[in-house]
This record gives structure tokens, sequence and C-alpha cells, in this order.
């Protein structure tokens, strides 16, 4: 090692009385340090993230998978219980009533066709039945106009007929 | 030569790698600092340039595969990392010798570890002015103490070339000196 510190030595002396290049003192071994330290932080091996080493890992993967299969096992059991109502009436029965007043709620559980019906049936039974008797109603009230005042008129026309004109 | 094998072998041991790297240091780093500063003319360049050059000497040393010595190669790296750095810094592409020669200088003036007497820059302008292949070909054999051999392999080119040309490239800054005195 004294040899190459003695070689050493001497190249730099020849650059410095040579070439009049110059260094700062004890600029080798800062930059030895320097060097030392960029190459070891760099080359510090990958330590494992703890939860990856297999003491603690495999634990870990078998109870998700025992939740899981928990998890599964009791939805079908479940399941099976709402499959052994044999007798169906004891089920819930839909009430149409309930969501009579909200047309939009309905239409999202009642199939489209059962919807349909309800308005065929509703439009027949109800709407044209009303139009009808608005009709008849309207012409009773000319034939009755015909012998009362125009005054008297008005009192004959109420708030559900001039509904049931404008539908 | 069993000293580089031993050394060789422990860079190559995970193990022993740091310490050896610890070592490696110590033999080279002052001969590959000035090799480096030769050719990047400041110091601060120079260190730049060296540490680069040791990370990539302990992070390629796994792979080196002693088809020459640890010296050479080493050396070569050093070398590389220097030509890359030049490369990177020159402000345009394509600079005339004359441009490349004011770089020479205009470096050395604004460095603040150059203190050159009249003789010392007299050296350093002649050098400016060769080419930049002659300028190592001189440094390496003249400031460097590298062999022909070692010049040979780290330049690529042949002995026999190298040898021919560094004596002319002698003969030429003899008389330049003389002529300037």
């Amino acid at each position: 090692m004294k040899t190459t510190n003695q070689q050493n030595e001497n190249i730099t002396n020849r650059h410095k009385d040579e070439l009049g290049m110059d260094i700062p003192e004890n600029f080798f071994s800062k930059s030895k340090e320097d060097i030392l330290n960029k190459v070891i932080t760099n080359e510090t091996p990958k330590q494992k993230v703890f939860w990856l080493k297999p003491l603690i890992a495999y634990p870990i993967a078998a109870s998700i998978v025992l939740a899981i299969a928990l998890t599964f096992w009791t939805q079908t059991n479940n399941e099976n219980s709402t499959n052994d109502i044999t007798n169906i009436e004891e089920a819930p029965q839909f009430n149409p009533d309930l969501l009579e007043g909200d047309f939009l709620v309905t239409s999202l559980i009642i199939p489209e066709g059962q919807i349909e019906d309800y308005l065929d049936h509703y439009i027949a039974n109800n709407i044209i039945l009303e139009a009808e008797l608005s009709e008849q109603q309207l012409e009773n009230i000319f034939i009755n106009s015909l012998f009362v005042e125009d005054s008297l008129l008005n009192n004959y026309i109420n708030e559900s007929l001039i509904e049931n004109l404008i539908i | 030569m069993t000293q580089e094998v031993d050394l060789i072998k422990k860079l190559k041991n995970p193990k022993l790698k740091n310490e050896a790297f610890k070592d490696l240091l110590d033999m080279y780093q002052e001969r590959l600092y000035w090799h480096i500063r030769k050719i990047v003319i400041t110091h601060d360049n120079a260190n730049d340039v060296l540490q680069e050059t040791f990370i990539r000497i302990y992070k390629g040393i796994t792979n080196f595969q002693e088809k020459s010595s640890l010296h050479t190669w080493m050396y070569r790296i050093a070398y590389n990392e220097s030509l890359r750095f030049v490369e990177k810094n020159k402000k345009n592409s394509s600079v005339s010798l004359e441009e490349n020669n004011n770089a020479y200088l205009n470096n050395l003036r604004e460095d603040t570890y150059f203190n050159g007497n009249e003789l010392q820059l007299k050296l350093h302008t002649i050098i400016s002015k060769l080419s930049e292949k002659q300028q190592r070909v001189f440094q390496m054999k003249y400031f460097d103490d590298l062999s022909f051999r070692e010049i040979s392999e780290i330049l690529n080119i042949s002995e026999n070339t190298l040898k021919s040309s560094y004596y002319s490239i002698v003969k030429t800054i003899e008389e330049k000196i003389l002529v300037s005195d």
C-alpha cells in the first residue's frame, strides 16, 4: 500500500508542478467519503416489506381465504332459508296501493308489461267513463241552460268538469 | 498482478465488495482524478466526473469480464465519462479546433484551482492547439504514465501508430517551447 501512496503522491506533484493544477486540502479523503456514501446508499439491500415476509404473509392469506369462505357459506345458508318457505303465500305480497302515489317508483319495480296493462285498464275504465259522464253532464247542462238563466249556468260548472274537459 | 486478481475476486464477492472497493479507491482515486482533470480541465468538473466514474465502476464490477486489466478497464470508464461530460457541456455540436482551444484555455483561467506560472500556461497553450486525440495520447503517456499497450486498449489505436504519434507530438511540443523562449 505504501508504494501505491508513493505513486499517487508522485502523480499529484507532477500535475501541480508541470501543469499548475491544484486541489483543495484533504480533497481525496473527502471525495472518498462522498463516493462511498453515494455508492453504499444506492446499494443498500432492498428489504422486504414486513407483511411480505412468509412468516406473516401466509397467516394473513389464510385468514382472508377463511373470511371469504365464511361470508360465502353464510350467504348460501340465508338463501336456503328463504327457499325453505314452501308456502309462497307467506311471502309479503306487493300492495299496489302503497305505491299508488308514486308512479315513477312503481314503474321501477313493476315490469313494463304489467304497467301497460294497468294503464290500458285504467284508461278504459276510468278516463273514458269520466269523459262519457262529463259529456252527458254537459248535455244536461246545455238542455237545462235552455230553461235556466245564463247567470245561473256558472254554478253548474265545477272544477272536475273543467279538468275532464281539458283531458 | 496477483494483488489485482485478488482484488477483483473480492470486488465480485457481495460480502467483501464494500471493503475491497475502499482499497480500490485508495489505489486509483488520485490517478483517475488527474486523468479526468486533464480532459475536463476544472477541479469542480473533475470531481463530478470522478464520482460518476467510481459509481459506474462499483455497479459494473460484477460484469467485468477480465478481458483487459482492471487498471485499463477503470481508465477506459474514466475516459468515457470525461468525454461524455465534455460533449454534454459543449454549447454547439460543431466546434472548430480554434474554438476548442479557446474553450480549453478559458476553462483553465476560470478554474480557481489553477495557479500556473507563465511556463505552465505556455505548456497548456501548446497542448490546447493539438488535436483531441493527440492531447489524450500525450497526456496518458507523459503524465499518467500508462504503457503504450494500455493506451492502445483505452483509445482503440494500434500500439505502433501510438508510438510514432507520441514521439512526433513530444518533438512538436519541445520545438514550440524552445521557439517561444
